[in-house]
């Protein structure tokens, strides 16, 4: 019957790992401004400090990869 | 862009601090003479990345400015205690509202959502008013700890910015968007009309969130596929850093 149930157990939380699995990293991501325009004036009225970094978002002119 | 900085939990922990502002290269000519000003490569133009922190003048530099972070910080850990002790010269007091941090066009959108592994929300209203008010429910919500920096955001007016969705033209909304994998087209997996509520928006965003799958991807993998498939973005400036232009340039025959 325990043994059971902790099959259920672990068939569920495996379920819900697989769906949720793309998302594993979901935590980890800065938030950023994408406009200087935007993220400058939030700079200016709320006295905090700026981290910049100006990408690219294509590759060899390949988009969808940084 | 340098991922083993920007992945590494002490840096996304002290970004939190600060207002994170990623501009677009080669997206906006009106960025280039700010960015230009910060670092300007051996070429004398503007280079793919630049990097920076400045105090909220946007003009006191609080670190060696380059290239990338390796340019400031010999690692990702001292990166982060660097920007934990600028943390503590600008102490966190000032109560305010941040705005939904937004991407100039659905077409950087979905390229940028893609490049980030995230869903893209579409406000998708021709009217003014509604699009501020959507965006302020919205930023609401972005900003919460367990949904900042997961999507990306973006505003459409017209149907036809939304062609790169396929389709029938979606009604106006939020519109959650699967973003390809060259970025040059996406999915609605998730959507509610304008008159949704606060909860109704969450429950969307959190819907494209669970729904949105996204592969690892391999950079020699990707570049090689796409110039198979004829992948080819269109950058709004030309290109300046010699470095980029070489790697762009394809071999004559393929």
């Amino acid at each position: 019957m325990t043994r059971r149930v902790s099959l259920k157990l672990i068939l569920l939380v495996a379920g819900v790992a697989a769906v949720a699995g793309p998302q594993v990293d979901a935590a980890g991501k800065i938030a950023w401004y994408s406009t200087l325009k935007q993220g400058l004036a939030v700079a200016k009225s709320s006295g905090r400090p700026i981290l910049l970094l100006s990408a690219t978002p294509h590759c060899r002119g390949i988009s969808g990869m940084w | 862009m340098d991922r083993s900085f920007l992945s590494h939990a002490g840096v996304i922990s002290a970004s939190r601090g600060f207002v994170c502002i990623r501009p677009l290269t080669y997206e906006s000519a009106a960025e280039v003479p700010f960015l230009v000003s910060l670092f300007r490569g051996r070429s004398g133009g503007l280079e793919n990345t630049v990097f920076a922190l400045l105090g909220p003048d946007a003009k006191t530099r609080l670190c060696r400015t380059g290239r990338g972070p390796r340019f400031a910080f010999a690692s990702p850990e001292s990166m982060a205690s660097g920007m934990k002790e600028i943390l503590k010269k600008y102490p966190d007091t000032r109560p305010f509202d941040r705005p939904l941090p937004l991407l100039p066009n659905v077409r950087l959108g979905l390229n940028v959502s893609s490049c980030d592994s995230t869903p893209l929300a579409i406000v998708y209203s021709p009217d003014p008013t509604t699009r501020t008010r959507l965006q302020q429910q919205l930023a609401r919500l972005a900003w919460k700890p367990d949904h900042v920096g997961q999507v990306q955001y973006c505003v459409a007016t017209r149907a036809q910015e939304l062609k790169p969705l396929g389709g029938k033209a979606p009604r106006p909304g939020i519109l959650v968007v699967q973003p390809g994998i060259y970025g040059d087209r996406g999915q609605l997996i998730s959507a509610v009309d304008l008159a949704a509520q606060p909860d109704e928006l969450a429950n969307a965003i959190d819907f494209g969130l669970l729904a949105s799958e996204f592969q690892a991807k391999n950079m020699r993998f990707h570049v090689s596929r796409g110039q198979q498939l004829g992948v080819n973005w269109k950058t709004a400036i030309p290109v300046t850093d010699p470095g980029g232009r070489r790697r762009g340039r394809r071999r004559p025959g393929n």
